[in-house]
This record gives structure tokens, C-alpha cells and sequence, in this order.
């Protein structure tokens, strides 16, 4: 499966969803919703939200996994926590 | 992973305790070869060559500097950073960053460098006939081979500072510069209180 734009392609401006649709039976919902906060992430952050979720919150598990060293780790969460806090201030 | 980032970003694979046991290796190394090489570090960012230097001063001058870089460097980040560092990661990863000082004495490998110092310690105006003393290509190799090192120990120092705080916008560069500074004056002064060269 594709995996899903977070911004457009041609003005970089925020995306939002449209329509949603059931794969089984093929019903339809249209109208205007905004992306999840962290769906607007990348898919780098992602992965790494949801490795940091699975280790318990443990950077020390965090660097073993991806071979990174405590504080490289620890940066990458100080930056993923400012990408986020960037996306909550755009959305209010 | 690359040489190159290995070379470049030692920190983003190596910090903590690994860090320190390596840069505790280096240093013991460098003690060992700049007593080899008859020099003596004069701060943090010197080196000088010399007839005669016992190992127990340079193992002191080492000791300083590194002190002196944990003291200053160590103590801007703890202050200054958006969040603590930790002291196991500030002391290894500066410690390392010491590790390119290590190849500085082999300049010395010929024994000419000691023996210009010796030369114009007995003789200052020698000095002044540099290139009678000693070849024009050992001093441009001498010249060129320091600058490189202690550029790449400056950046190493900073990769390390940076890696180990939190700093937004100009106060990452400006409190390292100061800090480095700091260090810099401190141990000179210190070392030249204690062991006089």
C-alpha cells in the first residue's frame, strides 16, 4: 500500500481528508477532516514514535535497536517532540 | 557504517561509558608518545617540543586539560543546554574529542623539532635562521600536519558539545567558543602555576 501524503506536493501546504471508504462493502464518507497530529509526521518520525512506544519509553533500548548512541537518540526525541509541538500550534 | 561518519559523527555511535574507557585509551597513548617524543602540551590546544620531559608532568598536563575541558566546556552545556546532559556522556565524548592530540608528537619523529627547541632555548636570535635548523619541507609539513589535527580536535570538541545539550539558534556556537576559551586560559594558567614548562 502507498504510504499517505502528509502535505501537498505542489504548494507543501497541509493536506486534509476528503473521503474515507470501507474496503468491504464500499460505503463512503465524505466531508472535512484534518489529519491526525501524528499522522503529519514522517515517516522516519513514525517508525521512530512507535519503536520509542514498544521500548517502554527507554532511550537506552532505543539506541541499542538503532545502533545510535544515548544522547543522538535523545536529540532525535527533542526534535521529534518540537515537530509535534509545531503541528498542535498549526492545528489550534 | 562510513569512515567518513565515523570520522565526522564519532558521537551519534559512541558516547557514554564506551566513549570514555576509548578516550581514557587515547590519553594514556598520548602521554606515552608525546614523552616518547620529548614535547610537553601547553594548554588544551598546544603542544612544544623540549630536550628533556619527564612522563609524570605530561601525565599531569593531560590530566589538567582534560579537567579544565570537563570544567568549561562540561559546565556551559550543564548551564546553558534546554535540558541537563548527562555527566557520563559530557566526560566521554569530550575525553575522545581529545583523541586527534594524540598524533600531534609524531611530527617530532626525527628528533629535529627538539632539537630547534633546544636550539634556540640556548639561543633565542637562532630563531630568526629557522630554516638553517630545520628542512623547509618538515615545516611545512610540521605546519600544515598541527593545523589539520587541532582543527579536527576543535570540531570533535564542538560535535561533542552539540550532541550532548539541547541548544537552539546562535547559543550553541557562541557559549562552545566562550567556553573553549575559558578552557583554554585555564589550563594555561593553571599549568603554568603548577608545572612551569
Amino acid at each position: 500500500m502507498k504510504s499517505l501524503p502528509a502535505t501537498c506536493p505542489a504548494c507543501q501546504h497541509k493536506l486534509a481528508v476528503e473521503q474515507l471508504a470501507c474496503p468491504e462493502c464500499a460505503t463512503k464518507v465524505a466531508g472535512q477532516f484534518d489529519l491526525p497530529v501524528l499522522l503529519q509526521l514522517n515517516a522516519e518520525q513514525q517508525d521512530f514514535l512507535l519503536r520509542f512506544v514498544k521500548s517502554s519509553g527507554s532511550l537506552k533500548e532505543m539506541a541499542k535497536q538503532l545502533n545510535y548512541s544515548y544522547p543522538k537518540v535523545r536529540n532525535m526525541l527533542d526534535e521529534l517532540i518540537a515537530t509535534l509541538k509545531t503541528l498542535e500550534n498549526e492545528t489550534d | 557504517m562510513k569512515l567518513t561518519n565515523w570520522l565526522f559523527h564519532p558521537f551519534d555511535r559512541l558516547a557514554g561509558f564506551k566513549a570514555l574507557v576509548l578516550g581514557l585509551v587515547f590519553l594514556a597513548l598520548s602521554v606515552a608518545l608525546v614523552t616518547w617524543f620529548k614535547a610537553r602540551y601547553d594548554g588544551v590546544l598546544n603542544l612544544h617540543f623540549f630536550e628533556t620531559v619527564s612522563w609524570s608532568a605530561v601525565a599531569l598536563d593531560q590530566i589538567l586539560n582534560a579537567l579544565c575541558l570537563l570544567v568549561f566546556l562540561g559546565g556551559s552545556n550543564y548551564l546553558l543546554s534546554n535540558r541537563k546532559p548527562r555527566l557520563i556522556n559530557l566526560s566521554g565524548t569530550l575525553i575522545l574529542a581529545m583523541a586527534p592530540m594524540t598524533l600531534l608528537p609524531l611530527q617530532n619523529a626525527n628528533g629535529a623539532l627538539s632539537d630547534l627547541s633546544a636550539t634556540v632555548a640556548q639561543d633565542p636570535t637562532a630563531a630568526l635562521n629557522v630554516l638553517q635548523l630545520i628542512s623547509p619541507a618538515q615545516l611545512i609539513f610540521s605546519t600544515i600536519f598541527s593545523l589539520a589535527l587541532l582543527a579536527y580536535h576543535v570540531y570533535l570538541l564542538f560535535k561533542a558539545y552539540q550532541i550532548c545539550g539541547d541548544f537552539k539558534g546562535p547559543k550553541l556556537g557562541l557559549s562552545f567558543a566562550l567556553a573553549l576559551l575559558l578552557a583554554f586560559t585555564a589550563s594555561l594558567f593553571t599549568q603554568h602555576q603548577l608545572l612551569p614548562l
